[in-house]
């Protein structure tokens, strides 16, 4: 395999991910009361988080 | 003395000895040159790493400054936060293994010369080290402020605050440059995540028992008062204002750009990504967690509500046992200590390097040349804490701001390093900087630097005007030279 081969779609979804970080809360959580924003952006963060290192790691970005 | 003053004692007595014979015994690890003494020669390994970009990266702010947002503002302070750390390590993943071996093939020790040595251009590493000192020095200004004021508080002395943060940073730094920050990082970066933990235990486990509620009810009633929501303090353009900023860090900061280069080889450079993503992730939640219960119980009338936002921690500490809160107030003063000395660190380097060794100023030993710019910094920045002047310290809020010109310049410079040596590029770079860095200044000596800030324009923050111009100004340098080139 070669190294890095993920890179350039792992940017581009990173962008992806970062924007989504921004919009969803300003568009689609804004009136939600309950844990809804807490756990948005603590999964995407947890989530983007594991899937980097492990890309990472494997040598694939 | 009270029995918080004398626990403090105590716990600072432990805190800076084992500190200190640790930054004694990092001298093992030898300091010949100017690249051990500033990059550890290269030579760091994946725990080392890891914890100093960590405990360099999270300051004070964390316990002191993110708690209190946090209460006056919601969980919108986590957004904020979690977007620093999501794309650092971005930017740490795709962009970061490029720098370390870049930095080992040119020998870069300083951030600085790293830019000058990408642009081909001396000026444009002057004008970098200009931004660090107008920068940097409030910022750690700033920590030595907040840790005096802890000192104050307890009754022990503004002064004395001052006395111990500045020797310490002066000392563990001296000692063995890299290597001493690093190996005390380490342990101060475990002290701020143990500090962390045992409070948000102490308060699910004791305190929100003890005062007769649960966390469910703690819960609703912040839920209730929307402290779970976006608060009309997150409108979006503040939001913009505190995380654009922030999300560069990794390429303008100038302490956390030199961690990039010392890793000892790529494998420990991934494992270090991988712990500081954890470390970051855990002590972020940890950090809002505090702030959220803190205004949970204010909410159910079991806190006094504390009217100053850098007040909270402290007030809500002086509920705990006297042993715990010290624990805590010195993993305050780890998390300040930790980032000055690196900041101290890396703005010496720059003057070494750049003013000094790169223009062929020989006969002079190194090692003494860095401690003596080393000290030189810490005494300054402590004289300017000791006489608190508002600006210096106000301007310290701007410090992330006034660095972002280098955002689009360092990055441009990374993604082509092949392209960044031509004319016209060296001349948007150092047109971006000049711009950038001279807008936001200028805005924080006719708005003050609270004000700009928090400023908008068409619902655009002041850093994102500095971004949009300085990004364009950059590209320009990278796109022109392809236009106008002849065809062959």
């Amino acid at each position: 395999m070669r190294p890095r081969r993920l890179r350039t779609p792992y940017t581009i979804l990173s962008i992806v991910v970062i924007a989504f970080f921004y919009v969803v809360p300003y568009v689609t959580l804004k009136e939600s009361r309950g844990l809804e924003l807490t756990l948005f952006w603590s999964l995407t963060t947890l989530i983007w988080l594991t899937i980097t290192n492990l890309l990472l790691v494997r040598d694939l970005i | 003395m009270s029995d918080l003053l004398l626990a403090f004692s105590l716990m600072l007595v432990a805190y800076v000895s084992l500190g200190s014979l640790i930054a004694y015994l990092s001298r093992r690890y030898g300091v010949k040159s100017s690249k051990d003494y500033f990059v550890s020669g290269y030579r760091l390994g994946w725990f080392l790493a890891s914890m100093t970009y960590a405990a360099t990266t999270y300051s004070a702010f964390m316990m002191v400054g993110l708690v209190g947002l946090t209460y006056f503002s919601g969980v919108g302070a986590l957004g904020f936060e979690l977007a620093y750390l999501l794309v650092t390590v971005v930017i740490l993943a795709v962009l970061g293994p490029t720098v370390w071996a870049m930095a080992r093939e040119r020998g870069w020790v300083s951030p600085s010369e790293m830019l000058s040595d990408l642009y081909g251009s001396r000026a444009i590493g002057y004008v970098v080290v200009g931004i660090y000192l107008v920068a940097m020095i409030p910022y750690v200004t700033a920590q030595m402020v907040g840790v005096a004021a802890i000192f104050e508080s307890l009754g022990a002395g503004y002064e004395a605050g001052i006395v111990v943060m500045s020797a310490l940073t002066l000392v563990w730094t001296v000692l063995a440059g890299m290597w001493s920050v690093a190996t005390t990082d380490a342990y101060q970066g475990i002290w701020m995540l143990s500090a962390a933990a045992a409070l948000i235990f102490s308060l699910l486990y004791n305190v929100v028992p003890s005062s007769g509620t649960t966390v469910n009810q703690v819960m609703s009633v912040l839920s209730e008062k929307g402290f779970l929501s976006i608060t009309s303090f997150w409108a979006l353009p503040t939001f913009l204002a505190y995380t654009i900023p922030w999300v560069f860090f990794a390429a303008t900061n100038p302490q956390v750009v030199v961690r990039l280069y010392v890793h000892k080889d790529m494998g420990s450079y991934k494992k270090s990504v991988v712990l500081f993503s954890a470390y970051g992730f855990i002590y972020t939640i940890a950090v809002v967690c505090v702030g959220l219960l803190a205004r949970g119980l204010t909410e159910l009338g079991l806190f006094g509500f504390v009217s100053k936002q850098d007040s909270v921690t402290p007030t809500l500490i002086s509920r705990l046992h006297p042993v715990l809160a010290s624990f805590i107030y010195v993993s305050i003063l780890a998390a300040a200590v930790s980032t000055a000395d690196s900041i101290i660190l890396t703005v010496a380097s720059s003057f070494v390097r750049d003013l000094i060794e790169k223009r062929g100023v020989s006969g002079v030993s190194v090692f003494k040349l860095s401690n003596t710019v080393v000290a030189l910094l810490t005494i300054a920045s402590a004289y300017l804490a000791y006489l608190r002047l508002g600006f210096v310290v106000d301007l310290s809020v701007l410090t992330s701001v006034l660095l972002l010109p280098l955002a689009p310049v360092t990055i441009a410079a990374w993604l082509a390093p092949h392209e960044s040596r031509g004319r016209v590029q060296r001349g948007a770079a150092l047109l971006s900087l000049l711009v950038g860095a001279s807008t936001a200044f200028g805005f924080a000596l006719t708005l003050g630097p609270r004000r700009t800030f928090l400023t908008s324009y068409y619902g655009l923050p002041v850093s994102a005007l500095i971004l949009i111009i300085t990004s364009i100004t950059t590209l320009a340098g990278y796109v022109i030279p392809k236009l106008v080139r002849p065809k062959t």
